[in-house]
C-alpha cells in the first residue's frame, strides 16, 4: 500500500496496480505523470472523482464522469490517441472532464474542450484537445434560468 | 524566442523531425504545414494556453458534497 499526503483530503491509500500514467502530464502540468482515481461519494453515486496526483499532494483535481452528465457528448479520437493509448476497443476508454467552481457550485463548469481520455484497461491517459469540436472549455453543469440545453455555439 | 525570418516555401526544422514550413502568405495571414511524429502533439497557442489556465483554475474546485446532493434531480435530467 502506498500513500500520498493530499492537501485536500489528508493521507491517501493507493495501490501502485491502481496508477494511471499521463505520458504527456496535463497541460500546464507536464511532468507530473502518475495518478489515482478516486470517487468522490460512493454512497450517492455521485459521478464526481478525485484525480489526483501521486508525486504531489497539492495536485489533485475533482472530474467529472462526463457522460452521465452530458450523455450526448462526443469524443473522435484520432488514430494517433488510439495507437499511443493502446486502446483495443472503445469499451476499455473512460472520459473524464475537470471541474472548475470560480465561487459557487451553482456555477460550476467543466472542460468539454480537452477530456481527459483514460485506456482503463492499461491505465494511460492523455488530455485531448477536442480542436474542431464545438465544445465549452467552461460548459457550466447546471442550469441557469430555465437553459437545459447543451450549449454547443462555438467555444473558444 | 528565437526568431528566423522565411520566405513562402521554406521550413525551420525543430529537434531534428519537426519542420514547420511557410506554405503560403496571403495579406497577414501566415500559412503554416507542420510535419512531426504523431506522438507529438500541435495546437494553437491560445487554445493551448487556455487549457493550461483551466487546468489551473481547477485546482482550486473545492468538492461540496452536501449541496451536490440537493441537487440530485438537475443531475439525473439529461443535458
Amino acid at each position: 500500500m502506498n500513500v500520498i499526503e493530499s492537501s485536500r483530503f489528508g493521507p491517501l491509500e493507493y495501490d501502485s496496480q491502481q496508477v494511471i500514467t499521463f505520458p504527456k502530464g496535463l497541460p500546464g502540468f507536464d511532468t507530473f505523470t502518475r495518478y489515482i482515481l478516486f470517487p468522490l461519494d460512493q454512497e450517492q453515486n455521485l459521478p464526481f472523482y478525485l484525480l489526483h496526483s501521486v508525486e504531489d499532494g497539492e495536485l489533485s483535481f475533482i472530474v467529472l464522469d462526463t457522460l452521465r452528465f452530458f450523455p450526448n457528448y462526443e469524443v473522435n479520437l484520432a488514430d494517433e490517441i488510439v495507437a499511443q493509448l493502446q486502446i483495443d476497443k472503445p469499451e476499455d476508454v473512460l472520459i473524464l472532464t475537470t471541474v472548475t467552481v470560480r465561487g459557487e457550485w451553482q456555477k460550476a463548469t467543466t472542460n468539454l474542450k480537452a477530456p481527459l481520455v483514460i485506456n482503463a484497461v492499461k491505465r494511460l491517459g492523455e488530455q485531448v484537445v477536442l480542436d474542431h469540436s464545438p465544445y465549452l472549455i467552461k460548459q457550466p453543469l447546471f442550469k441557469a434560468q430555465g437553459d437545459t440545453s447543451l450549449r454547443t455555439r462555438e467555444g473558444v | 524566442m528565437l526568431v528566423l525570418s522565411r520566405k513562402k516555401g521554406e521550413s525551420i526544422i525543430i529537434d531534428g523531425q519537426i519542420e514547420v514550413k511557410v506554405v503560403a502568405v496571403e495579406g497577414e495571414m501566415v500559412k503554416l504545414g507542420i510535419e512531426a511524429p504523431k506522438t507529438v502533439s500541435i495546437h494553437r497557442q491560445e487554445v493551448y494556453q487556455a487549457i493550461q489556465e483551466e487546468n489551473r483554475a481547477a485546482l482550486l474546485t473545492r468538492f461540496d458534497s452536501e449541496w451536490l446532493k440537493r441537487q440530485v434531480s438537475p443531475i439525473q435530467e439529461e443535458e
